[in-house]
């Protein structure tokens, strides 16, 4: 029996038919080289304005991760100019968010930049976050608004910070820019573990060398709905916990990273 | 009674396990894990003076404690590595979930040209 090659990534192996395949789309799809990631859910009200904006800022690509929407939020992004993945079934917005970076990954581009479907991001600030991205590789930029939210999100942050022992200021903003390398390690199958984007994937980040910096941003109020994560208060009860929980698994992990790189 | 009841017990269990392998609803590496657990659970309600002599070595007041604290143990072991089966699978699911949602997308566009 004959085997194909492994590829270089040391992953299973591609047989040419799968990389002409990508080739092909590829040339067909990627315009730009830096691709905007959206993930969506339930949200027709907005995302036709949201990604015409982004296009209106580019030039960009943009794909839009629907998560299994019950209403025509795939529809209308396509219209808009989007190239849209759905999902087969719900899997949750950092999982969404994932299925992006794989994709701009699998299509080769230099920069993907996430942000929220309900209209808290603002377009005109994506090349902020670009351009803040160093030349030196391995690097995540966080549009961060630390004013936004409640006394009690701002609690709730510090007590994050506190047991994982991470220092960022803002670290559930959903609008970030990764470059390469980052796009690679966040697109990795050990990603896939996460529930959400904060504390687990930022402390990956820190083990893995990826240098994460801010950079501020206005944050606009949701242009519908509620958020994805705290919808109710049990669902908050739930984050809180599951979030604290694992920073402090992880926290060791963290410092050794960092004393081995001194 | 107590040697009486737990061969009982201990057999039925035995038995069952064995119908869930020939009937495919249990892989036989779980059956093997499930079968130790059942083999331990046998021995402490057959073998109690075992378990009077370790309590007592041990310290232990009430010797059936122990072998209530020795099969809780093998449970709870058996609970984790359920759940830790399961995490796997899980991320294996998310995994190829999101590749069938990527290659869906590639094919949509591509009969589209």
């Amino acid at each position: 029996m004959k085997f194909s090659a492994p590829n270089a990534r040391g992953g299973p192996p591609e047989d040419s038919a799968h990389g002409a395949l990508v080739t092909t789309i590829r040339h067909d799809w990627r315009l730009h080289n830096i691709l905007v990631v959206i993930p969506a859910l339930n949200e027709a009200d907005s995302i036709s304005s949201i990604v015409e904006e982004i296009i209106a800022a580019g030039p960009y690509d943009v794909v839009v991760v629907d998560d299994n929407s019950g209403d025509a939020t795939a529809v209308l992004a396509m219209g808009a100019g989007a190239h849209v993945i759905r999902l087969p079934h719900h899997l949750g917005s950092w999982r969404a968010t994932q299925t992006g970076i794989k994709y701009a990954k699998r299509l080769g581009y230099d920069v993907a930049v996430t942000l929220d479907a309900d209209g808290q991001h603002k377009p005109a600030d994506i090349v902020k976050l670009t351009s803040a991205l160093s030349t030196n590789s391995g690097h995540l930029v966080i549009g961060a608004c630390t004013e936004r939210g409640s006394a009690a999100r701002r609690v709730a942050w510090r007590m994050l910070r506190a047991t994982s022992g991470i220092h960022y200021g803002d670290i559930t903003s959903g609008f970030r820019a990764l470059d390469r390398q980052a796009i690679s390690l966040l697109s990795s199958s050990a990603a896939v573990i996460y529930d959400y984007q904060d504390v687990g994937v930022l402390l990956m980040c820190d083990k893995a060398g990826i240098t994460v910096t801010e950079v501020p941003v206005e944050m606009l109020h949701r242009k519908n709905g509620k958020s994805r994560i705290f919808h109710s208060w049990p669902a908050v009860l739930t984050y809180m916990l599951t979030t604290l929980l694992l920073g402090v698994a992880k926290r060791n992990n963290t410092r050794k990273a960092r004393n081995r790189g001194r | 009674m107590t040697a009486v009841i737990t061969s009982i017990f201990g057999l039925s269990l035995a038995a069952v396990l064995i119908y869930l392998i020939r009937k495919d609803y249990l892989y036989i590496a779980n059956g093997l894990q499930w079968l130790i657990v059942i083999a331990v659970l046998c021995f402490a309600g057959l073998a109690p003076l075992v378990f009077d002599r370790l309590a007592a070595t041990l310290g232990i007041s009430y010797p059936p404690i122990l072998a209530v604290m020795v099969g809780f143990g093998l449970i709870t072991i058996k609970c984790f590595m359920l759940d830790i089966a399961n995490t796997k699978l899980r991320m294996r699911y998310i995994d190829l979930t999101q590749k069938v949602a990527i290659l869906e997308a590639d094919i949509i566009r591509l009969s589209a040209r």
